[in-house]
């Protein structure tokens, strides 16, 4: 992308933005999404189309003010300079696309919202890497209130772009009014704990076992409470709330169980717990494990961006991310790899149309299908399976589409030069024998998601970078809280030094909280 | 001191009948047992009951100060007449005879000693000097513990630590003293509010008097101090539930914030002061036993002062749980199992008293949640997961043993302790210990459906109850099983309202402080308290105590 020359004339063009600065944004809540959502017809499609087109800028320019208040110093960082290049850039497309009235002006809207997603997937390892050169500059508190701010906005941002790209989608594909499925472009309506515990305990069990080399099995994760509840969310957010916590669960019960075990002792693992908790509004994921506490040192800077520069050094090794658990799925798989391009023939065919109605749609926006392999289901459960599902009796291993995003060109072409395989994550042999108990829709989700991401980004590290990198970027706690705050939940963590840790994610059970997204 | 009590207690309790006359000795602990579980069991005759349950809960009131002026050696006459009034008159009468009392205290007294306390500036002197900077080593007498060779008890030590306790007193009474008078004119009216003032006035002139008088250079000046400090320490018993009721009936001349303001920052300096004047008289006792008899029993080896040297955690929740499960039994006829597991076999050092308020505290308010929301939710023992919706799959799948994931309450839980009710129905209450390297970490995990989002924000607020309000609230109590278990006005009413020993803060008489009590206590070394509601199922509670030792060198106390 080109690079800016800040002029003098860049100082006085800042005007244009002080009547999109002035605005206030108008807050949506998860139940006007659904409801919106319902029986799209095309007036509401565009009516969405330019309530997009109107807030984004708007959102967009709020954040560049907050860049233009930062010290001049930290202003002049490369890495920061960069993204707000690229907010600028946004902004500038953005704030000049006129009133919205066709259906094609609509999709051409679409691509070039899609074109922005992807270029600003830089936008969280070029933040954290400025925050971290920068935290001489800026006192702590004022980092994080910064980072929370973006990350927030950032989300608004995407959860606007996504969902309306993802309706657009829908309409377009010639059986919409027939294939809800309880999805509402990136919403879906009937998400159940058990299912979200069940998908991102196996992913996070994988990424875990990847991390030793396939040495050590992460312990079991052990489920009660209403684990049958159900709620309507975005399924990315809680799947990355949950992702990490029982990541990180996992890895501190590891870690403690090989140093009992040199120790002499049995080197069992104790189970992490999850219980899920429906109150009047609310529902809560307890996540306990007995990995022995986080560091006292560590401790205090749990949800800092600032507090241990080292923390994100490791983002200088990646330059993308979503920050959706996709990426997470994608990036243990380069050390395995293993998945023939065959399956990947196989699992498309078997979709078949009615059960994927916007496959198409996807395809073109794939250059290629990234694939997470999962165990095949249970024989028993195929009856109860969802419509829609990939799952097929007749594979051995679960196929998940991870319709990655269009890349930037310049990684699209180091890309190119990987193997598709390498896209793929399979899960061991002795896990894949392991039934589960009932699929999720982990890939109707992904296919639903019109704009996924992938971080897709070092073609050349080793393995065992990559290992670091999915374990230790550091951000996935705070970001996490960011997530969870969003649309009106919390995350809290206790630590008990010497046992274990608990970890709470709230969420809001009815989605009629507004977005979050100023601290 | 509470346990002789509980038999008299109990016996009241179950024959549903008031025994005033029968068991006069036991009046006070029995009158503030019957104050904490009025809500639900006193059966007394309707018609009585509101007269009744105010009577009961004045008579608490009046009986202990009657006894603490007693113990205050102020004017013997007006004790008695006290309580000869108190004997005198017939239950329903005693409202009556209270208002008498209280007249009697203001015009008597207060008018007198509010003009002397005017022109008297040495609380300012003393309010403005610096408070020193007590490192608990030279407070505590630590460095000197049983396992470093020489004995914390000698007289030297003992001396040390009073010196330090006369200078250092005076300056935080007056301090407290201070504070009171910067209270609105109209609040410091307040007959409760003005006997707290007043009760720290008396011990400020107290002990600068004797200060001024003579250095502790010997025994005798020692023992005479440590009198001095005891008569003190009991007659300042009853401070917090009088300034509960004061600040009950002023709460509409302040706003809300204020008196947290107020009462936060009193408590927390009345557990200094009553730290300090313990710890000056229980070295005292301690030396005194050691001179008697050279044989220590196994705890004793460990105190020094109000500090254990090697405090188990796991022995003191198990003491507080029986004690709350009795309790519990009593009001409700039957008790979840407090189970214990963790590090068990924790130690550390820290103050007992402290760490028993506070476990009693929240153990009392989980063990009375997970009763309440049993019986709300119809939990019974043939029906162990009556709050769990039957799962749709679990029929047709079962756990398999190598499953990554594992549904819990399909397979074989009896396995798990932590997971297995009662023969009542309840889910145990489930108590954690973790010991790291300079702090302990006690988690108490209940099922008692949580807090409801509206009164989580004000957990931690100190919750006024009046007579008066208790009464109009009584019948919905009685009558409903609906009320949340943890609402605020329910949890504060009812078991928290038991006059609990809490050693160092005095018999707790509940009053709406269990919460922010506890919090204070945890926090006083440096520790903290956390509170997580999960709407639904139950609360977490995680208390983490700093250990007393090197480490704390820095905390100002």
């Amino acid at each position: 992308m080109s690079k800016r020359f800040y002029s003098p004339q860049h100082f006085y063009q800042n005007r244009v933005l002080d009547p999109y600065v002035q605005q206030a944004v108008s807050p949506i809540t998860l139940r006007q999404l659904v409801f919106f959502g319902r029986n799209m017809q095309e007036d509401k499609l565009l009516k969405s189309a330019n309530y997009v087109r109107q807030e984004l800028p708007v959102r967009l320019a709020h954040r560049i003010r907050d860049f233009q208040n930062l010290p001049f110093i930290v202003g002049t960082n490369p890495h920061i300079e960069l993204v707000y290049d690229l907010y600028w850039q946004a902004f500038e497309k953005l704030s000049k696309i006129p009133d919205i009235k066709t259906l094609e002006e609509n999709d051409r809207f679409c691509e070039l919202v899609k074109g922005l997603l992807n270029d600003h997937l830089v936008v969280i390892p070029q933040l954290a890497l400025g925050i971290m050169e920068c935290s001489k500059h800026i006192p702590p508190e004022q980092v994080d209130k910064f980072m929370n701010k973006m990350l927030r906005s950032r989300i608004s941002r995407r959860v606007l772009a996504e969902q309306h790209i993802s309706l657009t989608s829908n309409f377009n594909s010639p059986n919409h009014m027939v294939s809800d499925r309880g999805y509402i472009g990136i919403i879906y309506t009937h998400c159940n704990p058990r299912d979200i515990v069940e998908r991102t305990a196996i992913l996070a069990a994988e990424t875990c076992r990847q991390s030793t080399g396939g040495k050590m099995e992460p312990p079991k994760v052990i489920m009660d409470g209403n684990i049958d509840a159900e709620f309507s969310y975005i399924p990315d957010h809680i799947e990355y709330i949950l992702y990490e916590l029982l990541k990180n669960s996992m890895r501190f019960v590891m870690r403690r169980g090989a140093r009992s075990k040199a120790e002499g002792g049995t080197g069992e693992l104790p189970p992490i717990q999850v219980t899920v908790c429906e109150g009047d509004n609310e529902i809560v994921f307890r996540v306990s494990d007995k990995g022995g506490g986080i560091d006292p040192e560590m401790e205090p800077h749990l949800w800092s961006y600032a507090q241990s520069p080292a923390r994100f050094a490791n983002f200088e090794k990646i330059s993308k991310m979503a920050a959706t658990i996709q990426e997470q799925m994608v990036s243990p798989s380069r050390s395995v790899n293993s998945a023939p391009m065959a399956s990947t023939t196989v699992s498309r065919e078997e979709r078949g149309d009615t059960t994927d109605h916007h496959a198409a749609d996807l395809e073109n926006m794939n250059s290629q299908g990234n694939k997470v392999e999962l165990p095949p289901p249970p024989p028993e459960s195929f009856k109860n399976r969802r419509q829609g599902s990939m799952f097929d009796a007749g594979e051995t291993t679960l196929l998940l589409d991870k319709h990655a995003p269009p890349r930037l060109s310049e990684s699209g072409s180091s890309t190119s030069t990987a193997p598709a395989p390498e896209a793929i994550a399979v899960i061991d042999p002795s896990q894949a024998k392991t039934p589960l108990k009932k699929k999720g829709h982990l890939d109707i989700e992904s296919r639903h998601r019109a704009a996924a991401e992938v971080a897709a980004a070092t073609p050349t590290s080793s393995s065992s970078e990559l290992e670091d990198q999915a374990m230790h970027l550091g951000i996935g706690l705070p970001m996490s809280r960011v997530y969870a705050e969003y649309w009106g939940g919390d995350l809290k963590v206790f630590t008990m030094h010497g046992y274990g840790t608990d970890a709470y994610a709230k969420i809001c059970k009815f989605g009629n909280i507004h977005e979050n997204f100023d601290v | 001191m509470t346990s002789p009590a509980t038999p008299f207690a109990r016996i009241a309790l179950r024959q549903g009948q008031l025994h005033w006359q029968q068991h006069s000795h036991a009046r006070p602990v029995l009158s503030a047992r019957l104050w904490a579980f009025r809500p639900r069991q006193l059966h007394i005759p309707a018609e009585a009951n509101s007269a009744a349950s105010s009577t009961v809960v004045k008579t608490h009131r009046a009986l202990t100060h009657t006894f603490s002026t007693r113990t205050n050696g102020l004017i013997r006459d007006r004790s008695t007449l006290m309580s000869s009034l108190l004997q005198a008159a017939p239950a329903a009468h005693l409202p009556l005879a209270n208002t008498h009392l209280r007249q009697f205290h203001q015009h008597q007294q207060f008018e007198h000693d509010d003009v002397i306390s005017f022109y008297d500036d040495k609380v300012t002197q003393y309010a403005n000097q610096q408070l020193q900077t007590v490192t608990l080593k030279t407070l505590l007498g630590l460095g000197r513990t049983p396992e470093s060779g020489s004995s914390p008890h000698t007289l030297e030590t003992n001396l040390q630590v009073a010196r330090y306790a006369r200078q250092e007193l005076p300056v935080r009474l007056a301090r407290l003293i201070k504070a009171t008078q910067k209270l609105p004119f109209i609040v410091g009216t307040n007959p409760y509010i003005k006997s707290v003032y007043k009760l720290y006035y008396d011990s400020f002139q107290t002990i600068t008097n004797s200060a001024e008088a003579q250095e502790i250079r010997t025994k005798e000046d020692l023992d005479k101090f440590a009198a001095l400090l005891q008569g003190l320490v009991s007659s300042h018993a009853d401070v917090v539930p009088m300034l509960s009721q004061g600040f009950q009936e002023s709460k509409k001349y302040m706003n809300k914030a204020d008196i947290k303001v107020f009462l936060d920052g009193m408590i927390h300096a009345r557990i200094g002061i009553r730290l300090i004047a313990e710890q000056v008289i229980s070295l005292w006792e301690q030396r005194n036993h050691h001179l008697q008899d050279e044989a220590l029993d196994s705890k004793e080896q460990y105190m020094v002062g109000v500090v254990h040297t090697g405090l188990k955690p796991a022995e003191l929740i198990r003491t507080c749980a029986s004690f709350v499960q009795e309790l519990c039994d009593v009001n409700y006829g039957s008790s979840p199992e407090v189970v214990i597991n963790g590090q068990i076999d924790a130690k550390f050092t820290y103050v007992p008293v402290h760490l028993e308020y506070i476990l009693c505290e929240l153990l009392k308010n989980a063990v009375r949640a997970t009763v309440e929301h049993s019986k709300k939710m119809g939990r019974s023992a043939l029906t162990p997961h009556g709050d769990r919706k039957a799962s749709p799959y679990s029929a047709s799948s079962g756990s398999d043993a190598r499953s990554m994931v594992v549904i819990d309450g399909e397979g074989d839980d009896s396995m798990d302790e932590t997971k297995r009710v009662n023969e009542f129905g309840h889910p145990p209450v489930e108590v954690t210990i973790a010991q790291g390297d300079h702090e302990i970490t006690i988690r108490i995990r209940d099922q008692g459906g949580g807090i409801s989002r509206d009164n989580m924000e004000s957990i931690f607020d100190y919750s006024f109850t009046t007579v008066k309000n208790e009464n109009e609230s009584s019948d919905s109590l009685d009558a409903g099983d609906g009320d949340s278990p943890y609402g605020v006005d329910s949890i504060f009413k009812g078991v928290s309202r038991l006059a609990m020993q809490a050693g160092l803060g005095g018999p707790i008489a509940g009053l709406g402080f269990g919460l922010p009590l506890t919090r204070i206590y945890a926090q006083y070394f440096g520790g903290d308290m956390h509170l997580i509601s999960l709407q639904g199922h139950g609360c977490d509670v995680f208390i983490k105590l700093k250990q007393i030792d090197e480490t704390l060198d820095n905390l100002q106390i």
